[in-house]
């Protein structure tokens, strides 16, 4: 008899592709009378995925938006149900794949914490019991009975991760949740939940923060493309995470339009495609783009985000030229950089923005998304201890201080 | 330590049932939310849901009295509609609230496991409230004419959990068929418009089939209690209002909420496994 609280076996999920998801009486009658039901493209979710994960044990799932991941959680948290293969669990699972869930803006704060508790599988005399705790963790204690839709998002996430964050479940599985809130609060939820795997609790988290998941988890597998790899180290899936981006990228393009195609993008240091990005350089960027009729008012360039999607900087070719605003049809290269000493350390999306002023926006981000990670500059004295709240953004000019 | 497996074949009826008695306090909280969301939070909401009955109440009696010869009865007309509309007004809420209750909690279906069948549950257990309303006001109304109900209301209980397992029986397949076919929405609000009005709310079963030509009344009469709401609608009334034997026709439309509550539950558990993919 091995550890093994979760073992899944030959796992599959396969989606119908093209047909609109909920048929409508309409269709089914139109089938009906052809009398033929139209085989559809099928899509492998998840693609005969085996794993087994042992008791006490913090899994790290990363991989690229796409890849299974949330499709995996899904079917151990039993919202979906796999096409064929098994999974069997031993224990308790709670599962957050987002925090909040139900809650409903009309009720106060302390109602919220039932319907939300009960929601996650607790019980009413459970979350009775843990109520004072619950209240004290989340630092609302002042609007507790005030309907959640006065609350602003802060306090929102507070008292909803602090219901979540007094789960008692055997077997954790996290998605992303840390993806909201203000860093102390993250830092206090990540040690909430280091203290769950810290007693012998079972943990699975996917996270595109890569700092999170090498603080908070003994193994990882990467997944890709609905595969997984083998259980490795952190380290070793998070370099197979960043070599994969890289190689998968390309394969993104071309990217066609009508208007133009995107040939590459590539993001880099001097030539070379880091794991980590060096801080104390300037980390640049490269858009190959033909243009296919002479354009008005067309907006290229990037934009750069946190780890948590959160717009920080846009930056376009327009920005300083103003001749640009037109492009003759041909080939181009576009060439700029995000300066030195800029960022904090951590994860960053550099993603390609097109637009036409006004009339289009033709949404590259998401297709063109890299996701880079940054270290800190080398001089940049950000560590003492306990300190967690830097923002994004470092200011290069340094203070003068003369005694007066 | 409890195992479950998961697999493409979902849950089986043991584990099933098992996990609803697990979640029963989510039932409850659905219930609750629903409840204060409906009622405390609006100033008036107790007052709302007596008035809807109040003026339904009013306007079938106007119906009643245009349409029907009035001269026989037996039983006041406002008293006789009251009754009807207690039961039709629990039928219309739960049928209409459990049709959508999947689709409008989508965010949540996608994001946590729960016995989704809770959710057109709770909504039986919260329109409870209104039929409770309803019987108040008709107990108000005994007292106004000075009446007293007939002794065959000690199987008043048993009538209205027959009303209560129609009611759920078609909440719970509307609410697993809107999910996959859209249409339902709309449908489900203009049958139950139509239905209000075809269910002997406001006449009664005996009226209808006087007037039917006599060789189409065996006919009239099986269909007429395929409704499941006419045959609980009049045994009610025949709890609370008469003593000669109750009619046996209306055992049809026992039985088809009971298939329909049964049949719905089988039909459920079976599109729950896609609920979250649909939704």
């Amino acid at each position: 008899m091995t550890d093994s609280v979760v073992h899944i076996n030959h796992l599959s999920k396969v989606y119908g592709l093209g047909k609109s998801r909920h048929t409508s009486l309409a269709e089914v009658m139109r089938s009906y009378m052809q009398g033929t039901k139209k085989k559809n493209k099928e899509f492998y979710a998840l693609n005969d995925v085996s794993l087994k994960i042992e008791k006490g044990e913090a899994l790290g799932i990363i991989g690229k938006n796409g890849a299974g991941k949330s499709t995996l959680l899904k079917v151990l948290s039993r919202i979906t149900y796999p096409t064929s293969g098994e999974v069997s669990i031993r224990g308790r699972v709670s599962s957050l794949l987002e925090v909040g869930t139900g809650f409903h803006p009309e009720l106060t704060g302390r109602e919220n914490i039932f319907l939300n508790g009960t929601i996650l599988g607790m019980r009413r005399q459970e979350i009775k019991s843990k109520l004072d705790e619950i209240i004290a963790f989340s630092d609302v204690e002042k609007f507790i009975d005030t309907p959640v839709k006065h609350y602003s998002s802060g306090m929102y996430v507070r008292l909803a991760f602090s219901v979540a964050a007094h789960l008692e479940p055997e077997i954790l599985i996290i998605d992303e949740v840390l993806a909201v809130g203000d860093i102390e609060f993250q830092k206090k939820c990540l040690g909430k939940m280091n203290e769950v795997a810290g007693l012998g609790r079972t943990v699975i988290f996917v996270s595109h923060n890569m700092n999170a998941v090498k603080n908070l988890c003994s193994s990882a597998v990467f997944m890709k493309q609905g595969t997984m790899s083998e259980k490795c180290t952190v380290e070793e899936a998070v370099k197979y995470y960043t070599e994969g981006n890289l190689n998968n990228g390309s394969s993104n393009f071309p990217i066609l339009h009508e208007e133009f195609v995107i040939n590459d993008f590539r993001v880099h240091q001097k030539g070379a495609f880091p794991t980590e990005f060096n801080g104390d350089m300037p980390v640049e960027y490269e858009i190959e783009i033909e243009i296919l009729r002479d354009l008005n008012n067309f907006r290229i360039g990037i934009m750069l985000k946190d780890q948590f999607g959160e717009l920080i900087m846009r930056s376009l070719l327009t920005d300083w030229q103003e001749k640009n605003h037109s492009l003759k049809k041909g080939k181009y290269v576009l060439r700029s950089s995000l300066p030195s000493n800029l960022l904090t350390s951590g994860s960053y999306y550099v993603q390609i923005h097109g637009s036409i002023y006004g009339l289009k926006d033709f949404a590259l981000e998401e297709k063109t998304s890299e996701l880079i990670s940054i270290n800190k500059p080398q001089k940049f004295n950000s560590i003492y201890p306990g300190e967690v709240r830097f923002g994004d953004i470092i200011n290069s000019n340094t203070w003068t201080i003369e005694s007066n | 330590m409890q195992t479950i497996t998961i697999s493409s074949k979902g849950q089986s009826w043991g584990q099933y049932l098992k996990e609803l008695a697990h979640y029963r306090d989510l039932f409850i909280t659905f219930a609750i939310r629903d409840f204060k969301v409906k009622y405390a939070q609006t100033f008036l909401g107790f007052f709302w849901a007596l008035f809807q009955q109040i003026v339904a109440i009013g306007v079938f009696s106007l119906i009643r009295y245009a349409a029907f010869d009035n001269e026989n009865d037996s039983i006041p007309v406002v008293l006789y509609i009251s009754a009807g509309i207690a039961a039709w007004t629990y039928f219309d809420f739960v049928v209409n609230n459990s049709a959508n209750s999947i689709i409008l909690s989508g965010s949540m279906i996608k994001k946590i496991y729960f016995p989704r069948l809770i959710l057109p549950l709770s909504k039986a257990l919260v329109g409870l409230i209104d039929y409770l309303i309803g019987l108040l006001l008709l107990a108000l109304m005994f007292m106004v004419y000075g009446m007293f109900p007939s002794s065959n209301i000690i199987f008043l209980p048993l009538f209205i959990l027959s009303t209560i397992l129609a009611a759920l029986g078609l909440g719970i397949w509307v609410s697993a068929l809107t999910i996959r076919f859209r249409d339902f929405q709309h449908i489900v609000p203009f049958l139950l418009k139509i239905g209000m009005f075809i269910t002997p709310v406001y006449f009664s079963a005996e009226q209808l089939i006087e007037r039917t030509p006599l060789r189409w009344q065996p006919i009239t009469q099986v269909l007429f209690y395929l409704n499941p709401m006419a045959g609980n609608i009049e045994a009610m009334k025949w709890s609370l209002f008469y003593s000669q034997p109750l009619d046996p026709m209306t055992g049809i439309s026992f039985g088809v909420s009971a298939i329909l509550f049964f049949t719905g539950l089988f039909y459920f558990k079976k599109s729950e496994k896609q609920m979250a993919d649909l939704v």
